[in-house]
């Protein structure tokens, strides 16, 4: 090895035991492959140590998956060369990427390499400075699942380095990695959290971009317009050549500490400013293949806005990726806004950490995932702003505590939103992962779920944690 | 409004493509050289030394053209500039009104019939030139970085293009006279002489034109603090250590009569308000030269700096990622560079 | 009826570059054409106006048939009446051809009080078309226009912003503004206009259109500058990276300053 691999874990290092859970870890040791041997080596050295492994990529996950609790941090983040795309027999697309690859890497690499069509990869969570790596070990299927699926359907295979320092291909379909584990290599990993090895290449399947997208903004007079609204919108069949391809709401609160960033945020700062009577917002996406079949979606959403009892004079309406995309940056910007509230918070008390949901509640009309959330912040007295998709309800509610006291009973609130969820149906912990942050709620789930098929599988195939120790089970 | 009159290239001023036996009817450079406040515009003065260079080559004269209430004043601001010819014209107006400056402009134009009509391109210049060259129906080529001349008198304008990734190379071959704004602080600048011997020649001020523009008030323009308009930013980074050790910075900044921004993590941590953090939830800044401190070089700093001309990173590890990037990748401790600077522009 | 007229310009979309990262050369096809950024804000400048004083509002451009998207996109802001110059004659041309077509196609409609453009556009970038507009016209222009104070049935009251001072001007009409991006926020059109302007229809002046239908007037005939060659901006060179102490480093970084603040050095 000519280049020194593994560094100590000293001051300089710092910022490698956190991600934007804001959960501080513990680490001896950091390296930056900058390649699968690499990987290989240092795998290799930590086995013989005895020394578990915890995989960064680009820190920028909520339940702290990527924060190391000991041993050494592999940070992926130099590993981000992309290959062209090509072209396969059968017309589709394919791309091989290296993990530390970013979401924004990845569309630069995809324009830069001029195929005739312009393509895309569907998961966006929103977070462009995420890496590949990590959407796809947390199963991050962002805002247009709706419409082209979970990001799964868009994995074609990758290389997996595994505890015993062999680096193999996994392709789909080809069957488990484990004789106990029952689901398929591919599908263990896609949402594995990294429990299982290091995936040190992927190949994605990329397609077309929609010919033409709208962005539509709705606004409300009030509370039940707002959830009439919703519930008729989640049914809203597809159009010839147009579909829904995002739902996303965001509340008032959301929406105010996004305004008051506005200012210092250049890729919001050209919008304008949201009502201040306006107590919600709800963003659809709509992707089709020409103009006027979107225009004929749009103006039956129109009628359903009008029906709830909204006013579409107040909604605002863009086209056009690049006018679509600043409409996404706000939505984005809430994200954003309440982590840095959490870090706000933890100047004044640095054992908080971030505060959100991603449950699902599928099945339920709007108003009452509303309430149960609302119900239990009134309750208890607790800040918080709630944005997220709309499809079966996965809201996430980031609670915004000022002190440990409001932490703790933040803590308690979401244990029993996890209970109640599950008890109607709904799944407590969905595309931000379970990292180290969630454990306990996905634990509550009795019924048998992929979690527990996912660590019968961890107990066979890692029975000594060597792979990111504290992560999910 | 009336209905326009517009005045299409008078043919007069054209001559066939690819012949150029008419263009030696044009001769010299005429340069506008703006006086406000008691002085000449610096950027006048490196057109003018551009405009020597040029007329050098091509064997013009050089002559000037000022617009001002006080033409003695003018006088005594050109007269140690090495120029054959000034034409001094009065306005009514103390201040800047771009139908006012234009018309004895034009006037000045026909007469001398130059080659060649220079302007920098202030505000005040980019305001008379498209006035300029409509009522010649001639080429205008804006924001010029840089000017060369022909055999044939034809002027290469350079002129930068889609915010500046892409050059264009640009001539007025059909027509003249050829007018060209030049980008203030790109070219050096002419010094004064030793008893030029300029000729001053007082434009006929018939009454100023109509105009339908009046002026209610001025006010001073109060210094913006803005981290995207700063042509120079010192940038904080999470490699200082102390509150405190900000100030040595925010000297360093003021010293070079720039700004101080910081990265997410300075912001995060209190010690600059959000409107000074560059980066992606932040600001994109497009400076033409960024002085990084102790900043590692985030994916996310990064994005916000895409756009800066001129990067130099000081960082004491050699790993982080800014040194791979910077255009001057410094491994040192700024805790010593920074003072040495200082004590330097001091 | 006052009538105001604003010049906006389809460009392409430059979120990714301009330049391909492979081969370093320009890239023209596969850009999305958007509307110029900074002409929202004169769109919205004229919107304020008729806020204030009965006015409508035209909207001209210049451009390949599909630039009728960006008329669409002002029809969607509330502007009244959108038209498209459009004619393969009309390409290639520079300030001075755009400007006169410009003129003539206002022509055809009308006599306008007020010419609001947007401070520049984000690929040519000079700035320059308004300044040309009102000289062909005759009529004052009034650019870097920060702030409107007032607005009336005669004229506008503006904020220009010099290097070192603000004006404040009264201008009567007819006149040319060109609005500084800041001016206002421009607003989103709203879904219900949005909708509205997919069905308007938006009028394509060609050659033959036009009061002037001489086509050496116009595009690549008409335009007295001639665009030689485009070539990419050269990048700053990277230098290795190198171990220094306090005095070399104050050295080299004292060295990049004053190439800046003394011109000569600098790009």
């Amino acid at each position: 090895m000519t280049r020194q691999l593994m560094h100590e874990l000293d001051k300089r290092y710092q910022t490698y035991l956190c991600d934007e859970s804001r959960l501080l870890g513990a680490a001896e040791s950091v390296s930056f492959p900058e390649n699968e041997d690499e990987i290989v080596a240092i795998i290799a050295e930590m086995r013989r140590e005895r020394v578990s492994v915890t995989v960064q990529g680009g820190r920028t996950g909520l339940a702290g998956s990527a924060v190391p609790l000991r041993g050494h941090v592999m940070n992926l983040s130099r590993m981000n060369r992309a290959e062209a795309p090509q072209r396969r027999e059968d017309g589709t697309w394919a791309m091989t990427v290296q993990p530390g690859t970013t979401l924004m890497d990845l569309r630069r690499a995809i324009w830069g390499a001029r195929v005739e069509a312009p393509l895309f990869w569907p998961p966006d969570p929103t977070e462009t400075t995420a890496t590949v790596g990590g959407v796809v070990s947390c199963n991050a299927r962002g805002l247009t699942a709706m419409r082209y699926g979970g990001t799964r359907d868009h994995v074609e295979g990758f290389r997996l380095v595994s505890a015993d320092g062999d680096a193999k291909a996994v392709v789909r379909g080809e069957g488990a990695l484990h004789p106990n584990c029952g689901l398929d290599a591919l599908d263990l990993a896609v949402g594995g959290e990294g429990m299982f090895g290091v995936i040190s290449e992927l190949t994605l399947r990329l397609i077309p971009k929609p010919p033409e997208m709208w962005g539509i903004c709705f606004f409300f007079g009030g509370r039940q317009s707002l959830c009439a609204f919703v519930d008729r919108l989640v049914s809203v069949p597809p159009h010839a050549g147009a579909s829904l391809a995002a739902m996303e709401y965001l509340d008032r609160r959301a929406i105010a500490i996004v305004e008051e960033r506005k200012a210092t945020v250049t890729s919001i700062q050209g919008l304008p400013a949201v009502d201040p009577a306006a107590p919600a917002m709800v963003y659809v996406e709509l992707h089709g293949d020409g103009e006027e079949a979107i225009a004929e979606l749009a103006e039956s959403l129109m009628e359903i806005a009008v029906g709830a009892g909204g006013d579409p004079d107040r909604a605002w309406a863009v086209s056009g990726e690049a006018e679509v995309e600043r409409l996404r940056a706000f939505r984005h910007a809430a994200a954003e806004s309440a982590n840095l509230l959490i870090e706000r918070a933890r100047r004044s008390d640095p054992s908080i950490v971030k505060l959100s949901t991603d449950m699902s509640l599928p099945g339920l009309p709007f108003s009452a995932a509303l309430d149960l959330y609302e119900t239990g912040l009134a309750r208890e007295e607790l800040d918080a702003c709630v944005f997220g998709h709309l499809p079966e309800n996965r809201l996430n509610v980031n609670l915004l505590p000022r002190d440990r006291d409001e932490y703790l009973r933040g803590r308690r609130l979401i244990a029993e939103w996890a209970a109640q969820v599950i008890a109607l149906g709904g799944q407590p912990v969905n595309e931000h992962g379970v990292g180290k942050l969630k454990r306990d709620l996905v634990a509550k789930c009795s019924a048998e779920t992929r979690w527990h098929a996912l660590r019968r599988c961890k107990t066979a195939l890692d029975p000594e944690e060597f792979w990111n120790p504290g992560n999910m089970f | 409004m009336t209905p326009p009159q517009p005045r299409p290239a008078p043919a007069a001023l054209h001559g066939p493509d690819g012949r150029d036996e008419w263009k030696r009817g044009w001769k010299h450079i005429l340069v506008y050289l703006e006086c406000r406040d008691g002085a000449v515009h610096p950027a006048s003065l490196q057109v003018l030394r551009k405009a020597r260079e040029l007329a050098r080559e091509a064997g013009f004269a050089v002559h000037g053209i000022a617009i001002g209430e006080d033409r003695e004043l003018l006088r005594a601001l050109l007269a140690p500039y090495p120029l054959e010819r000034v034409y001094l014209c009065q306005t009514k107006e103390r201040h800047f009104l771009a139908q006012a400056h234009s018309e004895p402009f034009i006037r000045c134009v026909w007469r001398l019939r130059p080659s060649v009509v220079l302007l920098a391109a202030t505000p005040v210049g980019k305001a008379i030139a498209p006035r300029l060259a409509a009522a010649f129906g001639s080429g205008l080529t804006a924001d010029c970085t840089d000017l060369e001349m022909r055999d044939n008198t034809d002027l290469v304008q350079v002129r930068p293009a889609y915010g500046g990734d892409v050059m264009a190379r640009i001539v007025t071959t059909r027509s003249r006279p050829q007018f060209a704004t030049a980008r203030p602080d790109v070219m050096p600048s002419q010094a004064a002489v030793a008893d030029p011997g300029v000729e001053f020649v007082l434009e006929e001020s018939d009454a100023s034109p109509e105009t339908a523009v009046t002026l209610l008030k001025t006010e001073p323009r109060r210094e913006t603090h803005d981290i995207t308009r700063s042509e120079i930013l010192v940038v904080a980074g999470k490699g200082l250590r102390r509150l405190e050790d900000l100030e040595l910075l925010r000297e360093l900044a003021e010293l070079l009569g720039s700004e101080l921004a910081g990265t997410r993590g300075i912001v995060e941590r209190g010690w600059l308000p959000a409107d000074r953090q560059i980066g992606l939830s932040g600001k994109s800044v497009t400076p033409e030269l960024l002085i990084a401190c102790g900043v590692s070089g985030s994916v996310q700093f990064l994005e916000g700096v895409r756009q800066a001309r001129i990067i130099i990173a000081i960082d004491s590890d050699p790993d982080a990622r800014i040194l791979a990037v910077a255009h001057y990748p410094i491994l040192g401790d700024l805790y010593k560079i920074v003072p040495a600077l200082i004590a330097r522009l001091k | 009826m006052m009538r105001i007229a604003v010049c906006v310009k389809q460009v392409p979309a430059r979120s990714e570059g301009m330049m391909d990262p492979a081969t370093g050369t320009i890239r023209r096809e596969g850009l999305a054409a958007v509307i110029n950024s900074y002409d929202l804000p004169a769109i919205e400048t004229a919107l304020r106006v008729k806020q204030r004083v009965a006015t409508e509002v035209d909207v001209f451009t210049m451009g390949p048939t599909k630039a009728v998207a960006v008329v669409r996109e002002a029809l969607g802001m509330g502007v009244d009446r959108g038209y498209l110059l459009s004619d393969p004659r009309f390409s290639g041309a520079d300030v001075f051809a755009t400007a006169y077509a410009l003129v003539q196609g206002m022509r055809t409609v009308g006599a306008y009080d007020l010419l609001v453009c947007g401070k520049q556009t984000t690929d040519g970038g000079t700035s320059q078309v308004g300044g040309t507009i009102a000289q062909m016209l005759g009529v004052p222009h009034v650019g870097r226009v920060t702030k409107l104070v007032d607005a009336d049935r005669r004229g506008v009251t503006i904020v220009q912003e010099l290097e070192r001072e603000l004006l404040t001007l009264r201008v009567g009409f007819p006149c040319v503004v060109s609005v500084e991006p800041g001016i206002f926020t421009p607003r989103l059109p709203s879904l219900k206009s949005k909708l509205a302007a997919a069905k308007r229809q938006v009028t394509i002046l060609s050659l033959q259109d036009l009061g002037d239908a001489d086509p050496t007037h116009y595009g690549v005939k008409g335009s007295p500058t001639r665009v030689e060659k485009v070539y990419p901006a050269a990048l700053t060179p990277r230098r290795d990276l190198s171990a220094m102490d306090a005095e070399t480093a104050a050295d080299l970084i004292l060295g990049q300053v004053r190439r800046l603040t003394r011109p000569g050095g600098a790009r």
